[in-house]
């Protein structure tokens, strides 16, 4: 029996009065809500054009040309459709969950974050594709903007569980390759033991005009090691292992946590890109909320 | 790392180690509870395997980062992890070692334990080596306190005794005693003296005050810096007594310099009036000495030197100076201070008179000189030269109080008979002299008899008197001349070479020489008995003369052989000339004073002893410098004279030799100790805040741990 991942009523009642608009020019196959780079015939002026045989004298601007005696017609912007990649990391270390995360584990958290991801780019008529990695397997279904393609991304996160190690970068290059249009890419994922060269593939990404927006999931146990007893700590993507005093650890350890965040927030900022440290100790609709109403307070008002 | 874990641990392996150390008082290095409560120390390291293998296993996704901050911190952890468990597996060990009081020294057993049924004698060593300091406290004050601490320590019902080791033992205490407050005061009153002592005879003394005590265990425990060459090792004859050794040193090798002696000797040929004083130093230290500053103070001139002495060797310091002839000086040498001051100052008495000393005891005084018994002796002494100058003739009766080992030679001339009869303390002082080098010249008299010399001075004389001999005027005695070629009747027989008429005798005594080895008949008369018998006692030697040497035995002393012979006699008995020949006198000893006479002895510190003649005790010499004799004469004494002279009281130089004794550290019949060195215990106050303050140690850093 295939199982299938259910939204949470909680995170679709948060979600259902919100919108979300890419920061960025981006190319779609239909009308929407997001800017495109072609000139279309929404109410949006762009810029005006000298006249040349073949426009469209109803957009032939007659102010200007009472005043200038020369024929200009006017552009507007082109609205389109996103055409948006959802990417979860399903690495075995996603499925480490603490007693205080409220979500379970990373991956159930990076699961609801994106299913309410996908619901709110499906009702906004947005192509939505899913991919979900475990190790060498790579599970995906294509972008589209039927509202029924949310059970097929539901269906694939429920069927996804967490194994073996990743490795984004290959995924994220096969989706350079792939990927034509524009359009937005959603990575969330710890972002642990990843290769070197996965933040330079997502700049990458945006340089191509890509949206691109990083999710990073982290435990609050991974973000304040609370332990107090002597622990022997299994790696849970191969087998390494150490016996450590956490008392005498832990500053050494939230030093190279913050290391570690710090980078990736700093090469967010250098590409252009939105990064966020999710803390899943806070709800997953909790956070998606915080970030759509953050990102429309940066964009200013429409 | 398990620190809190460990921490825990510890203090509740601290906690038990305390406790069970605690209800065992009396634990001792070697015990299976000291032994346990070491092992105990091992706890913490056990608590930290077992909190290795029991870590309970946790997947974590941030594994990356762990071992990151893990490789950082990596060496530091470790440090401080193997200094902590060092540091509790000491602390814990320490419990046990302290409780067990140790001794800082190095100690070979142990001190006695308190035990509640024991007798137990001190004897703590009261030579003035232990005057030495050591780092600023003075031996005997950290003795002092070991008796104290014995005393404080002792069982409920233990008896104790002190005895306090000197020249002669003295036993402080009545015997042994339960009395704290008693022994208390005693042990507070303890001083040290300026004496050698005697070791042995004080731990003899201690065996023989244990003998008297019916308790199983009894016990010696000598408190001693145990300093000197010659320290006996001594042990108990009882096998039941056990000794213990504590050296109050703590096993510090004493060093020390000190003067030795101060010779005096003319020394004319560097100028007149001028004597050699050689100050003898020895350096009884692992240094060498350099440049060390010698002074030497006679009367009013002071003179300084300096002198290198190698380690373990003795070096002199000679000074020149020049003296007023005639008198009796008294000196000073120094060396700059060490850890035993007391014997960096030397005190002499030197004498600048050259010629012999010669006493005559005048056994038949008369008011009519030329009847007088010595009559022709003084005069004749008068016109005897020596090479060392003249000669300082002193004439007493046998009633007065003069010292003889002062003299070079002794004239006892007609001695015998009622007052003039010599007593038992002035025989003994005489022979006392005599051993050290004095001459003894005894003529016989009207008051000389077998009957009285026989239980009298007959024992220092090489003959013993028979009867008298009477011849008529017609027909005297002469002398024959000497068989022998003797410096003392070189005179006859040059004489007799010369054939000068030999000297008459009209009355005689016949002497019996001893037979004795050193009894020789130098001289005889013409019937063949004796004339002159000699006998050599130690140092000095003893001349008899069976006859008088006044007019009414015999013309000798008007004879020309009477002066020559007389010089021979004394050239032959003085040994040496020029050189104050008094005997050394250390502390601890008797000074040698008449028994018999009022005196006054007025001590270095200006303490004044006096002492009558019914006192029949003997004035013993406690300090060591410059003491003044004073000798009042007898009342009834027709030379009613007192004389007062000074004495050096000097140190035994042996003494000063701090060189560390090998006392043996075990008994050979396998006593369970002899033993202990050291060292001031830490007292139960002490080790009750030193365990408080290592159980607030182990929590506070036990919060710390649980707080980093």
């Amino acid at each position: 029996m295939v199982t299938s991942h259910r939204l949470d009523p909680d995170l679709v009642a948060r979600i259902a009065s919100l919108s979300f608009r890419s920061r960025h020019l981006i190319e779609g196959s239909l009308t929407g809500l997001h800017r495109s780079p072609h000139r279309g015939s929404s109410v949006e002026f762009a810029e005006h054009k000298e006249y040349a045989p073949g426009d469209n004298l109803r957009h032939l601007d007659w102010r200007v040309f009472a005043k200038s005696d020369k024929y200009y017609v006017k552009q507007f912007e082109e609205e389109t459709n996103l055409r948006a990649t959802l990417i979860v990391d399903g690495s075995a270390s996603m499925a480490y969950a603490s007693s205080t995360a409220r979500a379970g584990s990373k991956y159930d958290f990076a699961v609801q974050l994106v299913s309410g991801f996908a619901f709110l780019l499906l009702r906004q008529q947005d192509a939505v594709g899913l991919v979900v990695t475990r190790g060498n397997d790579i599970s995906s279904v294509p972008p589209r903007t039927r509202s029924t393609h949310l059970r097929a991304i539901l269906d694939l996160l429920g069927r996804s569980t967490p194994a073996g190690a990743t490795d984004l970068a290959s995924v994220i290059r096969h989706r350079l390759e792939s990927m034509g249009r524009r359009g937005l890419v959603l990575l969330a994922s710890d972002l642990l033991d990843q290769a070197d060269p996965l933040p330079g593939l997502l700049a990458q990404l945006r340089r191509r005009g890509h949206d691109v927006i990083v999710f990073h999931t982290l435990d609050p146990a991974e973000l304040t090691f609370p332990f107090d007893a002597p622990l022997l700590m299994e790696s849970m993507e191969d087998d390494r292992r150490i016996l450590v005093e956490p008392l005498a650890l832990r500053a050494a350890y939230q030093r190279e946590l913050a290391a570690f965040t710090s980078k990736w927030r700093k090469w967010a900022i250098e590409s252009d890109i939105d990064y966020v440290l999710a803390d899943t100790s806070r709800s997953p609709g909790e956070t998606l909320v915080s970030f759509l109403l953050s990102r429309d307070a940066a964009r200013g008002p429409s | 790392m398990t620190s809190r874990l460990m921490a825990i641990g510890t203090v509740v392996a601290l906690a038990a180690v305390i406790a069970v150390v605690l209800a065992m008082p009396g634990l001792r290095f070697g015990d299976t509870a000291f032994l346990a409560g070491v092992a105990a120390a091992i706890l913490p390291l056990l608590i930290h395997l077992i909190g290795r293998q029991r870590a309970t296993p946790h997947p974590f996704a941030a594994m990356s980062l762990l071992l990151r901050a893990e490789r950082r911190v990596a060496r530091r952890l470790e440090i401080g992890n193997l200094a902590l468990l060092t540091l509790r597996t000491l602390a814990t060990a320490l419990i046990p070692i302290i409780l067990a009081r140790p001794h800082a020294a190095s100690a070979d057993v142990d001190r006695p334990p308190p035990a509640p049924d024991a007798s137990t004698v001190i004897v703590i060593d009261a030579s003035f080596s232990m005057q030495t300091r050591l780092r600023g406290t003075p031996l005997f004050e950290i003795a002092r306190d070991r008796v104290a601490d014995l005393v404080r320590e002792m069982g409920a019902a233990e008896e104790l005794a002190i005895i306090v080791a000197r020249k002669v033992p003295e036993r402080v205490t009545p015997g042994l005693t339960a009395d704290r407050a008693l022994l208390r005061a005693t042990a507070g009153k303890l001083a040290v003296s300026s004496e050698r002592a005697d070791i042995a005879a004080a731990l003899s003394d201690a065996e023989t005050l244990l003998q008297g005590s019916t308790r199983a265990t009894r016990r010696v425990v000598l408190i001693s810096d145990f300093a000197g060459p010659n320290f006996p090792e001594w042990r108990p004859a009882d096998p039941a007594v056990v000794l213990y050794n504590t050296d109050v040193a703590k096993g510090v090798r004493l060093q020390n310099r000190a003067i030795t002696s101060v010779r005096t000797q003319p020394a004319f040929d560097v100028g007149a009036n001028t004597f050699r004083f050689s100050v003898a130093i020895a350096n009884h230290s692992d240094e060498p000495a350099r440049d060390l500053a010698v002074r030497l103070h006679v009367g009013t001139q002071e003179l300084s030197g300096t002198l290198n002495i190698p380690p373990h060797a003795e070096a002199t310091k000679d000074f020149h100076l020049a003296v007023p002839l005639g008198e009796i000086l008294t000196g000073r040498a120094t060396i700059a201070p060490d850890d035993l001051p007391i014997d960096d100052s030397f005190a002499f008495v030197v004498s600048s008179n050259l010629g012999p000393r010669i006493l005559i005891v005048n056994g038949a005084p008369s008011t009519i000189a030329h009847r007088d018994e010595v009559h022709y002796l003084t005069r004749a002494l008068r016109v005897v030269s020596t090479p060392q100058g003249p000669m300082r003739t002193t004439v007493v009766t046998a009633d007065e109080p003069v010292d003889p080992g002062s003299f070079d030679i002794v004239f006892l001339c007609n001695v015998g008979a009622g007052a003039q009869i010599l007593g038992e303390p002035q025989i003994r002082d005489l022979e006392s002299a005599i051993r050290r080098g004095t001459g003894l010249v005894v003529t016989v008299g009207s008051n000389t008899s077998a009957k009285t010399f026989a239980g009298n001075i007959g024992r220092l004389l090489p003959a013993a008197l028979h009867t008298a001999n009477v011849r008529s005027p017609t027909t005297p005695l002469t002398t024959l001349a000497p068989p022998s070629d003797r410096g003392s009747t070189r005179a006859f027989k040059e004489a007799a070479a010369v054939g000068s008429a030999p000297p008459s005798f009209t009355r005689t005594i016949v002497l019996l020489p001893k037979a004795a080895p050193g009894v020789e008949t130098l001289l005889r008369f013409s019937d063949g008995t004796p004339a002159l018998v000699e006998q050599t006692l130690d140092a000095g030697r003893i001349l008899l003369f069976a006859s008088s040497i006044d007019r009414d035995w015999t013309d000798l002393p008007v004879r020309p052989v009477f002066a020559p012979w007389l010089a021979d006699v004394v050239e032959a008995l003085t040994a040496k000339v020029g050189v104050e020949r008094t005997a050394r006198v250390t502390p601890g000893n008797p000074l040698p004073i008449p028994r018999d006479r009022h005196v006054v002895v007025t001590g270095p510190s200006g303490v004044v002893e006096t002492r009558s003649p019914s006192d029949s005790r003997t004035v013993i010499a406690r300090l060591a410098g410059l003491h003044r004799i004073e000798i009042r004469a007898l009342a009834e004494s027709r030379t009613a004279k007192s004389t007062s002279t000074p004495l050096a009281v000097t140190l035994d130089p042996a003494e000063s030799n701090l060189t560390k004794a090998a006392v043996s550290p075990s008994d050979p019949r396998g006593t369970p100790s002899v033993a202990s060195t050291d060292a001031r215990p830490l007292g139960p106050p002490l080790m009750t805040a030193f365990a408080i303050a290592l159980l607030i140690f182990l929590f506070v850093e036990a919060a710390v741990v649980s707080r980093r």
